[in-house]
């Protein structure tokens, strides 16, 4: 290796250093800013549609609220209704304290307009006088019952209702609130709120009050209560719509700001600096390593030619253009130019396609967490849902056990007018009161002669148990079998004095309470509040008819999903792909419930913005990279002379061909192909060295791959994204995750069989003649099911049906064997000819009688060219090829000599004169030789001369030695028969 | 006084460890600045960090710096004893929500005007309250030692519900006094008191759904930096806050905390 060369091998390889750390640098700042981009985009329509969110949150808070104070207000205005009303009302605490129990209250008091407590249930912290309870004494001008309100004294956080009884004493309810507080929690509080909405993969979103900085919300519970700012938190930052880095306990996080004023709080959605570094750590790493690949090949290969040159000599004055001072090396330069341009495709095509690959994993990782965050929330929903309608069944048949209360003990009550303000009092819609025998007594709604039904298909058969011993009867809401509308009756048995059953009383009730209380359960109130990246959302398909059950755009719902866009194949639970709906692309994932499919999507459009951008800016900069490359490898400083001696060695096993074109390329011997034997470095072509290094590389990351693949757990976090690709749960079908399967198996099957095969290749070299031919065999074997079964593989991750595929195997051999058989024939040996490499293009074969250079090798034929003439043979009828590329050909001549003529003297000439035909046929690589006597016929005695050549040559090398050797016997006077 | 004075003097030089002329441009020594603890985004205490923050802790901060001090030590006053740490030169100056008025421009020199607030009155909804006139006859809680009864007085007077003269003695209304704004709070909420008084900036921190400010105002109340009478450090606080009110610093520093 000469000095210049060593000097450029440095240079070379302090460039690439140079080219990947530039690169990298500025691969990692235009990812940086676009993967902030993207999440300020992400973050801030976050952020505006949090007040929203947190309105409706605060709407149903207010409608919860609401209905749990008409309960208490009812509640108030009964025991008005009874202080009025009953004649022997009892005003003694002990009463009272059991009439608090009966109604499910904290405390009953009963004050004066001043607020000074005539007779209560129980002790109070509160003081009614103080201004505090003006409130209550609202009823006294108003009438009606009090708004509710709170007060905390102490610990104890009562809240208070008041209602009217006379003009100078009211009847006052004190209740501990923690229902309608537990109710809070679950709908409206900013644990219910937040932890619904997620920011990217790993963020969240938590609240800061802005009045005393402490954390409102915060998904680690720890830290909820305490002071933001000691965790780290600006004051600076907590400002409407703001967007920047932010700490939390150490963490960096990217966030964006909402003061919500209403709430006193800020409401911040966080994405981990992590979560953008490691996302775009996976795109920088990549495109790097691959753009590393690709320069580093480009360089060794340049090295390993020039090498190459200077020790064969190639450095002629015709591979290079000299100039001034410069030359420009002809000869890399055209190698290096081409596998630069191949490699920048590789650049781009691979930087692109990693971006794809990782950016769609990502969505689906957070789209899959989505849908099981609505799953979960769907559960939780249906446990809600009972207790919530426990709960309104609860608070109906207390009404309807405090008028049988009433009604019992004050028979006289029982009329039109009365039951009308009772009903009134209780907030229900009528009060009807039935009699033993199950007939209306009283009532104040229009079924006046009303009796239970004893037909069990009947709406008033149920209420029949009130009279035969059962206490309460709650019915489902149903419509009324007379009017048809919505109505909930309860009942409650009335006693008499003697605790005998003497009827019961039967309230009706509108669930229209109940109805909105379910509301925020229900499936579309669930998605509505799903939001995924910027503009993702989620909808509902229902099982039963493939309509929308839900859809964000209203005129959708109902309509038929197949119609607007959807695939029959899209309607099953972990599907995770693309999804058309009404012209739009999405990508997103499935969920299978009792009655729906939910979908949650992202547009297409979204999440892969950024793609082209860095590809294209990657490609660009390894461009400028590739080019200074090149320049520095081609042109190099002008010395005096440039070295052409030539250093003549052993070609080893390779040896020209002539290509159809007429180029001279180098190929491996037909004999050497199959030997088994490794050609040695020095003896390889560069083509060969880069393809080992190559090789070498590729080893290397499929080793990689494939430990990646075996010990997958224990490499990767549970949500890391190349676990998700490992994992294979994405969509079976032409995709991004189907090709890198395929790849992955590709890479682990071909190690394993290369492995496999090294390990044979071993054995037979141990073994005898029979060990080699069954290692053969079975290096073969393995080689053939290693392709079926990555084909067969790879079709299943493709989403082809395998098991059709290998059923219908016998239908496509009949059609075969009917129609198509020889094509297919052709078509499969042609197969045959490459994999098992029988000839290449170049080779000199001969097949049949034809003898000549192979031209193609094509699907169906091959064209076999001889002195212009070009034989095409059917793939199918290629057999019995003798392959003759072989490093020398053999020249044969043979030549009678007559008996009179001394052997001796002959073979002394011939050994004298054969050298020297030598140089006058230049074709002949060795030789000629005297090889001895082949027969003694009947008038001459046969002596045989051979010589080497190239195959190529061989014709006209065998003409050219019979003429000289009829020469030389004549010029020695030796006769010919 | 003077010796009080000489002695505030002596211990910022000594703090500063320069014996000779005004510290306040060294680069090195300690202003100890009195601030509160109790106001939300005023000055407040971090009780497990140890750490003030606040817009009157940030412009005492911005305020040394502009001076020449090295670091700042905070001590917290309340309205009880911050007339006599400021007097007895506990502290070199005050940032405390020390409203200027003219008792206590007697005392001491205040800088500009840093930030202007006016009293408010806080009821509970539940009381149905919606003006001054009907807290007559009523409980007004306020924080002891602050101004905030006179400047109720004041209005009552301004509004004609009680007459001048009585300025000092009336008993329209009863003021309940408490030690902390916590305090204030929940008397408010347990119904001790029928109203709170307190300036606008500290009732801000204590509203909640259930609360009501009056649309009334009291007076208008402006916040200075508190320095000893004619202390040498009154010249170049005074000119420090003029400048930060001058550039925006101190805009800057409202909407920050605001």
């Amino acid at each position: 290796m000469s000095e210049r060369l060593k000097k450029k091998i440095f240079i070379m390889f302090a460039v690439e250093i140079i080219c990947v750390v530039l690169l990298g640098v500025f691969l990692t700042v235009l990812q940086t800013d676009l993967s902030i981009k993207g999440q300020y985009k992400d973050t801030k329509e976050k952020i505006q549609q949090m007040q929203g969110i947190i309105d409706n949150a605060d709407e149903a808070s207010a409608q919860n609220t609401m209905s749990y104070d008409i309960v208490y207000q009812s509640k108030a205005e009964t025991v008005a209704y009874m202080a009025k009303k009953e004649t022997d009302f009892s005003y003694a605490a002990s009463d009272m304290r059991q009439l608090a129990d009966r109604m499910n209250v904290t405390n009953i008091f009963i004050l004066d307009n001043e607020g000074k407590s005539l007779a209560g249930s129980g002790s109070t912290a509160a003081d009614f006088t103080y201004d505090r309870f003006n409130q209550l004494r609202t009823v006294f001008e108003a009438g009606e019952p009090s708004e509710a309100f709170e007060v905390k004294i102490g610990d104890e956080q009562r809240r208070y209702y008041g209602a009217k009884i006379d003009e100078k004493t009211q009847a006052v309810i004190e209740q501990d609130p923690e229902e309608l507080h537990q109710i809070q929690e679950n709908t409206s509080s900013w644990k219910s709120i937040l932890s619904k909405i997620g920011v990217g993969l790993e963020g969240f979103t938590f609240a800061v009050s802005n009045q005393d900085y402490t954390f409102l919300y915060h998904p680690n519970e720890e830290l909820v209560g305490t002071d933001a700012l000691s965790a780290g938190l600006n004051v600076e930052e907590l400002e409407d719509d703001n967007y920047e880095w932010m700490e939390i306990n150490g963490e960096r996080y990217y966030a964006g700001v909402a003061n919500i004023d209403d709430d006193h709080a800020y409401v911040i959605c966080a994405v981990p600096e992590k979560e953008i570094m490691s996302s775009r750590n996976i795109t920088v790493g990549i495109v790097l390593f691959i753009f590393f690949v690709v320069i580093t090949v480009v360089i060794i290969y340049a090295i390993l030619m020039m090498l190459y040159g200077e020790v064969n000599g190639s450095g002629s004055r015709d591979n290079y253009r000299l100039y001034k001072k410069m030359y420009f090396n002809k000869d890399v330069g055209r190698k290096v130019g081409s596998i630069s341009l191949v490699g920048l495709i590789f650049i781009l095509v691979a930087s692109f396609y990693m971006q794809t690959l990782f950016s769609l994993s990502r969505y689906s990782m957070s789209n899959n967490q989505r849908a099981v965050e609505v799953q979960n929330t769907l559960k939780r929903n249906e446990e809600e849902i009972a207790l919530i309608t426990q709960q309104y069944n609860r608070r109906y048949l207390n009404k309807a056990q405090i008028a049988a209360d009433i009604l019992g003990q004050n028979p006289e009550l029982q009329t039109r007018e009365e039951l009308q303000e009772l009903s009134k009092a209780l907030d229900v819609e009528y009060v009807l009161v039935f009699d033993k025998n199950g007939r209306v007594t009283a009532t104040d709604s229009n079924y006046t002669n009303f009796e239970l039904s004893q037909n069990p298909e009947d709406q008033s058969y149920e209420f029949n148990a009130l009279l035969q011993g059962v206490e309460d009867v709650i019915q489902e809401a149903q419509p009324d079998e007379v009017s048809g509308e919505y109505h909930q009756y309860l009942g409650s048995v009335i006693y008499d004095e003697d605790h005998n059953i003497n009827g019961f009383v039967q309230i009706s009730v509108t669930p229209d309470m109940l109805k909105s209380a379910l509301a925020t359960t229900e499936l579309s109130s669930v998605l509505k509040g799903v939001k995924a990246g910027v503009n993702g959302f989620a909808y509902a398909v229902n099982k039963e008819d493939q309509t929308f059950s839900y859809y964000p755009e209203d005129k959708l719902v109902g309509r038929s999903a197949l119609e607007y866009g959807m695939q029959e194949n899209q309607f099953r639970d972990e599907y995770c792909d693309y999804i058309t709906v009404d012209g739009q692309r999405f990508y997103g994932s499935c969920l299978e419930t009792d009655s729906d499919y939910i979908y949650v999507v992202i547009p297409d459009d979204e999440m892969t913005d950024n793609r082209l951008p860095v590809a294209l800016a990657t490609t660009g900069a390894s461009l400028i990279c590739l080019m200074v490359v090149f320049i520095l490898l081609t042109f190099g400083v002008r010395t005096k002379e440039q070295k052409t001696e030539r250093n003549v060695k052993k070609d080893g096993p390779m040896m020209d061909v002539i290509m159809p074109d007429g180029s001279v390329k180098k190929t491996e011997s037909a004999e050497s192909r199959w030997s088994n034997l490794t050609i040695k470095w020095a003896e390889k072509t560069p083509e060969q060295q880069i393809g080992s290094v190559l090789k070498a590389l590729l080893s290397v990351l499929a080793l990689a791959i494939c430990a990646a693949v075996l010990f997958k757990d224990s490499f990767f976090d549970s949500n890391s994204i190349f676990l998700y690709v490992l994992n294979g749960k994405w969509e079976r079908s032409v995709n991004v995750f189907a090709i890198t399967g395929c790849i992955m198996i590709i890479c682990v099957v071909s190690v394993a069989v290369m492995v496999l095969r090294k390990i044979l290749q071993m054995l037979s070299r141990t073994f005898g003649a029979r060990g080699e031919t069954v290692c053969r065999l079975l290096s073969s074997f393995v080689k053939y099911i290693s392709v079926i079964a990555i084909l067969y593989y790879c079709f299943a991750l493709f989403g082809v049906d395998t098991q059709t595929l290998l059923a219908s195997a016998g239908i496509l051999t009949l059609v075969i064997g009917l129609g198509a058989k020889e094509l297919v024939s052709d078509i499969l040996a042609g197969l045959f000819i490459i994999f098992e490499g029988e000839f290449r293009v170049g080779d000199i074969v001969t097949v049949g009688d034809w003898r000549g250079t192979v031209l193609e090798i094509g699907v169906r034929t091959t064209k076999i060219e001889s002195s212009g003439n070009v034989k095409i043979i059917s793939n199918s009828a290629v057999s019995g090829v003798i392959n003759m590329t072989r490093r020398n050909s053999v020249v044969e001549c043979e030549v009678g000599i007559e008996y009179g003529e001394s052997l001796e003297s002959v073979e002394n000439v011939l050994r004298a004169e054969l050298p020297k035909i030598k140089s006058r046929i230049p074709e002949l690589k060795e030789g000629p030789y005297y090889k001895g006597v082949i027969s003694i016929g009947a008038k001459s005695v046969r002596i045989k001369v051979i010589a080497y050549c190239s195959e190529v040559d061989r014709a006209q090398a065998t003409r050219d030695l019979n003429r000289e050797i009829k020469l030389l016997l004549d010029r020695n006077h030796i006769n010919i028969p | 006084m003077k010796k009080k004075l000489l002695a505030a003097l002596s211990l910022v030089i000594g703090l500063s460890g320069i014996l000779s002329g005004c510290g306040s441009s060294s680069g090195q020594g300690t202003l100890t600045v009195g601030v509160r603890d109790d106001i939300m985004n005023f000055g407040y205490l971090n009780e497990t960090t140890g750490k003030y923050y606040g817009l009157e802790i940030d412009l005492a901060y911005k305020m040394a710096e502009d001076l020449g001090y090295k670091d700042v030590e905070f001590v917290t006053v309340n309205p009880d004893n911050r007339k006599d740490m400021l007097l007895e030169g506990k502290v070199d100056c005050m940032i405390a929500a020390y409203s200027i008025s003219e008792s206590r421009l007697e005392n001491f020199d205040f800088s500009p005007v840093y930030y202007s607030d006016e009293s408010r009155v806080i009821v509970q909804k539940s009381t149905m309250f919606s003006n001054i006139e009907e807290l007559l006859g009523k409980r007004i809680g306020v924080l002891d030692g602050a101004n905030t009864a006179p400047v109720f007085a004041d209005k009552l007077v301004e509004l004609g519900f009680i007459p001048e003269v009585d300025r000092e003695t009336f008993d329209a209304v009863t003021f309940v006094r408490f030690d902390s704004y916590k305090d204030v709070d929940v008397a408010l909420e347990e119904g001790v008191v029928d109203a709170a008084c307190m300036d606008g900036c500290i009732a801000k921190a204590y509203m909640n759904d259930e609360r009501e400010l009056f649309e009334e105002t009291l007076r208008q109340e402006d916040y200075g930096v508190a320095t000893q009478k004619d202390s040498k450090l009154s010249k170049p606080v005074a000119e420090s806050i003029q400048k930060m009110l001058d550039d925006g610093t101190i805009d800057e520093l409202i909407d920050k905390w605001d």
